[in-house]
């Protein structure tokens, strides 16, 4: 038994272990302020060739499963089961043409590529892959979290303006309209749980789900889904991908886009999409607790079936239109997030912290929210006093026959 | 309740996504459509049936409209044309010659020299339905692509007459059945 949890804390530690290792071979050759920027330098090392090779399964397994929802296979040419098509992707747009538009700000629109692909690789900075796998535990991780991932709208919206193209500057637009509308839902979403947690460092998010002995989902439903739906919103994903509505607007911001600074767009889509279902799981599912496996696959395995969900989503809806993806954001998501956020702080302030009477006063909460929203949205339950007029249908037009 | 059409769209494509594991079970060794076109679209079957194309290929219809093929009567091993020009003169998009030979062959005109330019041929089928010695037929070959333009895509009367005995032995088209004369 003993034995069995040595080798299971081994696994579990394996990365700290080998990066405090790492740093005290440094040690025996560097100075104190080396060894520090060494390992600082590593650690970024790390996260971005992480966050670029995970681009590898994480398109594969997207286009995969949106295949097998719509009845395909997906990609099955190049490697076993097609498991390599993304390396030919990549060699393909690569080997592209790289085409500017000669009436395009130049300066602005080769910057605008890079741009949004820098927050993404910020924001999992502060993410707590495991116990003890966090590049810096800043005191203020969420804040830090949304101020950085707004900065990805200005990227986007840098490429719209700067390509001088008509559809390119409305995907501009609609993605900053988007982005500050869903901004405000998401963050009024989170805190409530952060009411709970008494603490914006993402790690003590998740030591306060371990202290509750239940994930934050169970305590704060509403709020979940409200993240989960802003989120999806905020990264500009299926169905609110209107920014790059290619069946209105062509591509939106990317439309002039070719090769290399192409795939930097989709690359930070991608990534944006890994570290929006990252948050939820620190923030809702319990991060990397759970029991038996280490610590780091809890927290990818919860990561990736958020990302499963998404794609999911992804095959199912069909993409909102403009005024009822701002109606649906400042009508239903952000009173319900208000409400939410009120009802918690309450119910927070009235309940003794870590007890169960608390968490299940904290369910009770959300359940007499989304009874009582369901009483306002759905006309079924209240009576419906208005008369329905029914109009007959004008009678089709009849065509000549011959 | 608001948002139940959702999980009832969730519920459907989740099914999809798990019958085309389920059909690929069922066919197991097997992981994709083969042979027959029709052997995964059932009425009991699930999941994908999509042809994986350049390994599997269908086999075209019988009145599937290819390049032209000379037919040739296997009884008497002679080409059935009869060399009147009718198809040069049908032919919308002027991609046949024809000539005729000096001497008759038993009693028979013969062409002595047929060319075929499938450049410019549209696959109309008029010169098939005119001729009046049912001395053409369309070829069912799907795969009719060059690397380049010209020489490579102009059948003479060897090679036209050679593609008739290999896809209508019979000198028959179509092969499966006699096509209805036009009333």
């Amino acid at each position: 038994m003993q034995s069995i949890q040595g080798i299971l804390e081994f696994v579990d530690q394996i990365f700290v272990n080998l990066s405090s290792w790492f740093s005290s071979q440094l040690a025996s050759y560097l100075p104190e302020w080396a060894v520090t920027f060494v390992m600082m330098f590593a650690t970024v090392l790390v996260l971005i060739v992480f966050g670029l090779a995970s681009i590898i399964w994480i398109n594969i397994f997207e286009r995969k499963i949106i295949g097998r929802i719509q009845d395909r296979y997906g990609p099955n040419r190049f490697g076993p089961w097609g498991l390599l098509q993304c390396v030919a992707d990549m060699v393909k747009l690569l080997t592209k043409e790289d085409v500017t538009p000669s009436r395009a700000d130049r300066l602005i629109f080769n910057l605008a590529a890079v741009v949004p692909i820098v927050p993404t690789f910020m924001i999992l900075a502060v993410l707590p892959f495991g116990r003890g796998m966090v590049a810096t535990d800043l005191s203020i991780g969420f804040l830090y979290i949304v101020a950085v991932g707004s900065l990805g709208t200005i990227g986007i919206f840098m490429a719209g303006w700067s390509s001088n193209n008509k559809y390119s500057i409305l995907g501009g637009m609609r993605t900053v309209a988007q982005m500050i509308s869903y901004e405000i839902p998401m963050v009024l979403s989170v805190v409530g749980v952060l009411l709970l947690v008494g603490s914006l460092s993402m790690v003590s998010i998740v030591e306060a789900q371990g202290q509750w002995r239940l994930p934050f989902i169970v305590l704060q439903p509403l709020a979940f889904v409200l993240y989960f739906t802003a989120a999806i919103a905020e990264v500009n994903r299926a169905p609110f991908d209107l920014p790059e509505g290619e069946s209105e607007i062509v591509a939106g911001y990317h439309i002039e886009y070719s090769g290399i600074k192409f795939a930097m767009f989709l690359l930070a889509e991608y990534i944006n999409a890994f570290s929006i279902c990252a948050i939820a799981t620190t923030v809702f599912l319990g991060g990397w607790q759970g029991p038996i496996l280490p610590s780091w696959a809890w927290f990818f395995l919860k990561a990736y079936a958020l990302y499963f969900v998404l794609i999911w989503l992804r095959g199912t809806l069909p993409r909102l239109r403009v005024d009822q993806l701002m109606n649906f954001a400042w009508k239903t998501l952000v009173p319900l997030a208000l409400a939410n956020l009120m009802v918690t702080a309450l119910v927070v302030k009235l309940v003794p912290q870590y007890s169960l009477v608390g968490a299940i006063a904290l369910l009770a909460a959300n359940v007499v929210i989304i009874v009582c929203i369901a009483i306002v949205k759905y006309p079924r339950w209240r009576q419906d006093k208005r008369e329905v007029v029914l109009v007959s249908r004008t009678p089709t037009p009849q065509t000549e026959s011959s | 309740m608001l948002g139940f059409g959702i999980l009832k769209g969730m519920a459907v494509t989740l099914r999809r996504f798990v019958d085309t594991y389920v059909g690929d079970l069922r066919h197991f060794p097997r992981r994709y459509a083969s042979g027959p076109v029709y052997e995964r679209m059932g009425i009991r079957e699930r999941g994908a049936f999509t042809i994986q194309y350049p390994e599997v290929k269908v086999p075209m219809f019988p009145r599937y409209r290819g390049p032209l093929i000379l037919l040739t009567d296997p009884e008497t091993a002679m080409p059935k044309c009869i060399a009147c020009g009718l198809c040069e003169r049908t032919c919308p998009t002027e991609s046949i010659k024809v000539t005729r030979a000096e001497e008759k062959v038993e009693g028979q005109n013969v062409p002595a020299t047929y060319e075929y330019d499938m450049n410019t041929c549209m696959f109309c089928g008029f010169c098939v339905q005119i001729c009046p010695s049912d001395a053409l037929g369309h070829s069912p070959e799907l795969e009719t692509g060059t690397y380049s333009k010209g020489e490579a895509l102009m059948l003479n009367l060897e090679q036209m007459l050679e593609l008739g005995r290999k896809h209508a032995p019979g000198g028959v088209w179509p092969v499966e059945e006699k096509e209805a004369q036009p009333s």
